[in-house]
């Protein structure tokens, strides 16, 4: 089993009790913000993943998102591009880049063609929607944005793989010239990951014989959801003619592990809260503008959002960790966890959130230290009992 | 009826008729849909023959590929005044509507008797923001859609399945429409002055969604226009001042 360390770089100076000024932290809110605070920032969270990286894990993940203090990121190819600097050893896993946001995603492949190199082939390409914020953020029109989506991915991938020069004759984009330079150091190209929030459609046209792009879910769902998701990427690959391996299926889950599961559970309390109460905190309307998805799937989330409302009240640890939203404990709880999901779903990569909401730096480097002694070390090499018949039958 | 069983550019028209006398009168409904007009077109169905079209993807049929932007829905009702109803028609078009009979009109006015446009989306001032109505929540629509929130025509039970679908088809529609630029289109406004029908231009003076200087420069930039700014009313004039909206249309058809 592989295991990354996924880090939002937060601003984790936010002031938080922002409610009386604005519906979210994030795009509406008049931001109060310290450079040198941000830049301190920057210098600790790449402190951060170089320690990942030394310590063993299989890559750093970051990602992009808007106008928020949730994630000084929004541009991940300009993160990756610093790290690919510190991180030596492991992979640099871009999760993603949202495509449909852009007027000229050629940029895109380019940039990826670049960090290829850099890196001598230890990127990985996340293509994503982006959330349905970012449709207010950007003016991009969701409506669009899954027909954006495919016809990005599209040209990014005949850019890398195609000899050119060629003409591209899309819907949205059109080229008379497409002939980047360089060419991607892997290939023929990058390995592209999707991460996403469970899209059905997003999942069988990732799960096609000729992608097979490991499918990434997001860390706010419950357990039971989470592997509903990727077994029905199995269930996908498998009505299209194959079996889905453990390498293309990801989970991105907030951890925390301490000696015992009460000191695990003190010590993150306040900063996982923060992370799921206030910097992940937005008016529906914000989440799923109009058009962002299928009427199928905007119902199935309108409804999951519905189940999983909150009513006013603030989400606590205890709640996050009776859903199986988050992985905090011992070593052992986490390690039962984490071989549950390995086993039930045959899951192939676990992308730890080891940093989330306000943890400070003491916090977090002991956390990433422990996370890879007592999780890492032992499991990764540990075989799955995943039996993938069983596994399905088992879901049904 | 008119308009039964017929097809523009292969899609199916679905429109309401309310009277049977002359003038002829094509209301283009706005972005909620016809439904809301209807009180509204039967009421001017006594004096008049009201055609309240369904736009194109607003309905249960799916959207056609050929609708992309607001110029695609004037291009499809002015087929279907050339090609199916071949005489003019008093022009009237609400919000989105109102765009949509703008675009018409700086196209072609051989059929437009006059042209009504009540807080008509389609054009925006530099440095006036429009609101950002796609923010809104859904439980403060009726504060921000009316001068009066209890004019709003809301059903208190929640949406069937069904109901829902079809909404967020439509809203679907809607945003692929008028998301950017957002609820104007800047081509449009550079053509107004080739108006040369009849125009004149309602607007509820408290309309939250498009400001009242929007209506001063669609008055501005069409020769002749009158500009009636109504008192006590947001963005639906034709809910909340019913009467006014009526006197200023048949004033219309007196005219010509």
């Amino acid at each position: 089993m592989k295991f990354c360390c996924f880090h939002f770089l937060p601003y984790l100076h936010a002031d938080l009790d922002f409610r009386s000024r604005a519906p979210s932290l994030w795009m509406v809110h008049p931001h109060d913000y310290d450079a040198g605070k941000c830049h301190a920032l920057y210098e600790r969270y790449f402190s951060e993943l170089e320690l990942v990286d030394q310590l063993g894990f299989d890559g750093v993940c970051v990602n992009e998102h808007h106008q928020t203090p949730h994630s000084l990121m929004p541009s991940p190819n300009v993160i990756a591009g610093a790290l690919s600097q510190r991180v030596r050893n492991g992979k640099i896993y871009i999760l993603g880049r949202a495509l449909p946001l852009l007027d000229n995603p050629l940029a895109v492949a380019e940039e990826w063609a670049m960090l290829d190199n850099i890196t001598g082939g230890r990127i990985v390409c996340g293509m994503v929607r982006g959330i349905g914020i970012e449709y207010h953020a950007s003016g991009a029109n969701p409506a669009q944005s899954q027909s954006r989506f495919f016809e990005a991915h599209d040209l990014i991938v005949e850019a890398w793989t195609r000899p050119g020069p060629f003409a591209f004759d899309g819907d949205h984009y059109e080229y008379g010239y497409v002939n980047p330079f360089p060419r991607p150091f892997t290939q023929p190209h990058p390995p592209i990951w999707i991460p996403s929030g469970g899209n059905p459609e997003t999942i069988a046209w990732a799960a096609a014989p000729e992608h097979r792009y490991t499918y990434c879910q997001f860390f706010n769902a419950p357990y039971e959801g989470v592997k509903a998701t990727l077994l029905s990427y199995r269930k996908a690959a498998r009505s299209q003619g194959y079996e889905a391996s453990a390498d293309q299926l990801a989970w991105a889950v907030p951890s925390y592990v301490a000696e015992t599961d009460e000191q695990a559970v003190a010590e993150a309390k306040p900063h996982l809260e923060a992370l799921f109460n206030d910097f992940m905190s937005f008016p529906k309307e914000m989440l799923l503008p109009p058009g962002y998805s299928s009427v199928d799937a905007m119902v199935k989330a309108m409804s999951a959002q519905a189940v999983g409302g909150r009513g006013g009240g603030r989400t606590t640890i205890e709640e996050l960790i009776d859903k199986g939203i988050v992985h905090v404990g011992s070593f052992e709880t986490v390690r039962r966890k984490v071989r549950q999901a390995r086993d039930e779903i045959g899951l192939g990569s676990i992308l730890a959130m080891l940093q989330f909401g306000t943890l400070p730096a003491d916090l977090t480097r002991k956390n990433i230290e422990l996370y890879y002694r007592e999780i890492v070390a032992p499991l990764r090499d540990e075989p799955s009992a995943f039996e993938p018949v069983r596994g399905e039958a088992a879901h049904a | 009826m008119m308009l039964e069983n017929v097809k523009i550019h292969d899609y199916p028209v679905t429109c309401r008729q309310f009277g049977s006398v002359d003038p002829l009168v094509l209301f283009l409904s706005g972005a909620g849909g016809p439904e809301m007009c209807v009180p509204f077109a039967r009421a001017l169905g006594e004096w008049a023959t009201v055609l309240l079209p369904e736009h194109p993807g607003f309905g249960d049929a799916d959207k056609p590929d050929w609708l992309r932007g607001i110029p695609d829905l004037a291009q499809f009702y002015a087929l279907l005044l050339r090609d199916h109803i071949g005489r003019p028609v008093h022009l009237v078009g609400h919000s989105l509507g109102g765009w949509i009979a703008a675009e018409m009109a700086v196209r072609c006015t051989r059929l437009i008797a006059s042209l009504t446009l009540i807080s008509a989306g389609g054009v925006k001032v530099k440095g006036v923001p429009i609101a950002d109505n796609f923010l809104w929540p859904r439980e403060r629509l009726a504060e921000r859609m009316c001068f009066d929130p209890a004019n709003f025509p809301a059903s208190s039970a929640p949406p069937t399945p069904e109901q829902l679908r079809t909404m967020l088809r439509r809203q679907a529609v809607v945003a692929e429409l008028v998301w950017k630029p957002r609820w104007h289109d800047p081509q449009l406004q550079r053509w107004l002055p080739a108006i040369d029908c009849p125009t004149q231009i309602l607007w509820g003076r408290e309309d939250a969604l498009f400001p009242i200087e929007n209506a001063q420069l669609y008055a501005d930039l069409i020769a002749g226009s009158e500009l009636t700014v109504i008192p006590e009313c947001g963005h639906l004039p034709f809910i909340e001042q019913p009467g006014v909206v009526r006197d200023a249309i048949a004033a219309a058809f007196s005219r010509n």
